[in-house]
């Protein structure tokens, strides 16, 4: 019985011995800086002083249009970007899972792949060359004959369309992802399932409805939550596209937070900024790691 | 006594090697090192870093230099992680819109004391708009200078029938509606409101509120001024020529520097506000590109914003003497003359920039016209946080040339919240 229990305290003081190095490897890099960023949310800190202030950040977070304002743009630019990734991404790999020749959905697969493949800056940098007055974009609708030739859109200079635009590149970049996972999962499901509606008389539209759908669902929650998550804290397509701008109709709350921590030196601010951020990603994680977790009981 | 001897003298022999070996390692040991944080390396090129360091090396042969090189984009971030961090480089070199900044935050060091102990003219010939102290003390020295001027393209105006470039406001509407001709995609300026980098104000507005007879900032109330009827009158000047001519490329609100310069280089573009960097930066992107430089027109009176990159001691420096005597020798008047002729920059120090070979250069005699005109100014150097001021009077102009504010509600919005940053820099 002593031997056992002396074995089992071995084994248990081995296990632990080979996950240290990872956990202090975690609370260095996302423990204490998160800790340290709540703490700093209750400072009003320009690096150089700290006076504790409560709730002083967040009272002033609440009553600041500009903070509400990114907050509302990264909704709907998180929305949009997501919704639009899943409807594209399902078409594709829908058309993909079709009977095609296997060389050509290969060739096909691999070159719907290559936004995907590219920097978020880089697909920005791209973009904002495309969307300049006399870039491709407005070239390409005056050839089709949708403007005059003479009459220019400014998408990035026009608050009307600048977050849209971002959008539309951020959909861009990254509906691959959700083509490549949607296939897979799509070649996953049982083909006597479609057989057997195919006898009872169901239409591709029930097939769709009725079988396609309920068998990816596992698919596409998991792909829709992660992407909710790096679409709401994404930085990059804005800050290289826009600046936030013009006139803060991009602004989301990842470039928010930089520009007040960085430019304004509020860092205090800035950090109840981050954590009103960080308790709505953390809601949506909750849901993807409760949702992963029953999946793997 | 033979062997006796031959042992004595193999003995001699090895301590002669041995010290011969270890001076050099001992001069190295007793070598300082200045550590100088910047981001010309890419600009200027490996080639010329290495000539430079060289060169100090070799009048100051106890200091060895090391280039630490970070590109331009996010360098104000990352200094002042380094600083966080503890980790700054000796000497830092900053815009003129950083100063104040970084010595509220304590990450530079006021170098009054060691001026003081140069001699007089080594201090006179830098230009008087970098003699401007933060707060009463100076922190740094220019290594490089220059006003904003007007680049205008000679087949442009030719094609035009225009002789010259405009001196006036009224000449500069005039020129301007004659140069812009949207069905061959030609217009005589690129209007540059881009939201990043806030530094688009250098260009277009700044100096168009000098002009037009207003002030940015009163010292002696500490108050944000623009917001006068001058300065109103400028921005609605402003506003007339963007949406009522049509002189501009469309998309002002996001046209920045680089848009502003490639659409000068593409011959499309009449005329462009730009510094003596912009020089370099045309040869670059069209040799064949035919212009010449000009001071920019004149409204009630003259103006440009003045703006350099000028070298600090870090307060976090290993050896602050070491750093000064960098930092004298590349404002000083060897280290100017060489940076300007290795990079084509504008020479940050009068007794250079009167010299024959740089008279020779003949685009760049316009800035030294411009600096020596009233108003040339670097406001930059006396505004607590310059990047978010600037930022706040882009966001303000933005709303006026879409409509949404008048020009008067756009530059007392404006004001109000400079008075709000600089109330609590005092």
């Amino acid at each position: 019985m002593l031997l056992t229990l002396k074995r089992k305290y071995r084994e248990e003081v081995l296990a632990a011995s080979f996950l240290w190095p990872s956990l202090l490897i975690l609370v260095a890099l996302l423990i204490y800086p998160l800790i340290d960023v709540v703490r700093l949310s209750f400072h009003d800190s320009n690096l150089q002083r700290e006076v504790w202030v409560g709730f002083g950040n967040y009272i002033a977070l609440a009553n600041d249009p500009l903070f509400w304002r990114a907050f509302w743009q990264t909704v709907v630019f998180t929305f949009f970007s997501v919704l639009l990734h899943l409807v594209i991404g399902l078409g594709l790999a829908l058309l993909l899972n079709m009977n095609l020749d296997p060389a050509f959905r290969t060739v096909a697969r691999g070159l719907l792949i290559v936004p995907w493949l590219l920097a978020p800056t880089v697909a920005g940098m791209i973009w904002v060359l495309m969307l300049q007055p006399f870039g491709v974009l407005n070239g390409l609708l005056a050839s089709l004959g949708f403007i005059d030739a003479n009459f220019t859109i400014s998408w990035l200079g026009d608050p009307a369309t600048a977050l849209g635009s971002v959008t539309a590149m951020n959909v861009w970049r990254a509906f691959p992802f959700f083509m490549v996972m949607l296939l897979a999962g799509l070649q996953a499901i049982p083909k006597q399932l479609y057989e057997a509606a195919e006898i009872d008389g169901a239409s591709l539209f029930r097939q769709f409805w009725h079988i396609t759908l309920p068998q990816l669902r596992g698919v596409i929650t998991t792909i829709v939550l992660l992407d909710s998550i790096w679409t709401f804290r994404a930085f990059d397509p804005v800050y290289v596209m826009t600046g936030g701008g013009p006139a803060h109709a991009s602004e989301v709350l990842a470039t928010a937070i930089y520009f007040d921590g960085f430019q304004k030196l509020k860092f205090g601010y800035a950090s109840a900024e981050a954590v009103v951020m960080f308790i709505v990603l953390f809601i949506v994680s909750a849901i993807y790691v409760r949702r992963t977790m029953s999946n793997q009981q | 006594m033979d062997q006796h001897r031959r042992s004595s003298l193999l003995t001699l022999a090895a301590m002669a090697l041995a010290s011969a070996i270890s001076l050099p390692t001992l001069a190295l040991a007793q070598q300082k090192e200045v550590r100088w944080g910047q981001w010309k390396g890419t600009e200027v090129g490996e080639k010329f870093m290495g000539e430079l360091k060289a060169a100090f090396e070799k009048d100051h042969p106890d200091i060895k230099l090391t280039p630490v090189d970070s590109p331009f984009t996010g360098f104000h971030d990352r200094a002042i992680v380094l600083h966080q961090a503890k980790k700054l480089p000796d000497v830092l070199l900053v815009q003129v819109d950083w100063v104040a900044e970084f010595a509220d935050l304590g990450m530079i060091e006021p170098i009054d004391a060691r001026i003081a102990k140069e001699p007089k003219e080594f201090f006179a010939n830098i230009p008087e708009t970098f003699h401007a102290k933060w707060k009463g003390k100076q922190y740094y020295l220019p290594i490089e200078s220059g006003a904003v001027a007007l680049f205008w393209n000679t087949d442009r105006f030719k094609e035009a029938g225009l002789s010259g470039p405009p001196k006036t406001w009224d000449e500069f509407a005039e020129y301007s509606r004659k140069l812009t001709n949207p069905d061959k995609r030609q217009f005589a300026v690129t209007g540059t409101l881009q939201a990043e980098p806030p530094t688009n104000m250098t260009y277009d507005i700044y100096p168009l509120l000098l002009q037009g007879g207003a002030t940015l900032m009163d010292p002696a109330t500490n108050k944000a001024v623009f917001n006068s009827p001058e300065g109103v009158a400028a921005i609605e000047w402003y506003i007339e020529r963007m949406n009522k001519d049509k002189v501009s490329v469309p998309g002002v609100l996001s046209n920045g520097e680089k848009e502003k310069r490639a659409n000068f280089a593409s011959g499309n573009v009449a005329m462009m506000f730009e510094g003596p960097w912009g020089v370099a930066i045309q040869k670059q992107l069209n040799p064949n590109l035919n212009y010449d430089i000009a001071p920019l027109p004149k409204g009630k009176s003259t103006g440009t914003m003045v703006r350099g990159s000028l070298n600090t001691i870090s307060s976090q420096a290993q050896d602050k003497d070491a750093a000064w005597t960098f930092m004298k020798w590349l404002s000083g008047p060897k280290g100017i003359e060489m940076w300007a002729k290795g990079t084509g920059g504008f020479p940050a120090r009068t007794d250079v920039s009167s010299q024959d070979w740089f008279k020779e250069r003949k685009l760049f005699q316009a800035f030294v016209t411009q600096m020596a005109q009233p108003n040339a100014q670097s406001p930059f150097l006396s505004m607590p946080n310059a990047v978010q001021m600037n930022k706040v009077m882009t966001t303000e102009i933005q709303n006026a040339v879409q409509g949404k504010k008048t020009a008067k509600q756009a530059l007392d919005d404006a004001a109000a919240e400079w008075n709000k940053v600089l109330a609590a820099a005092k």
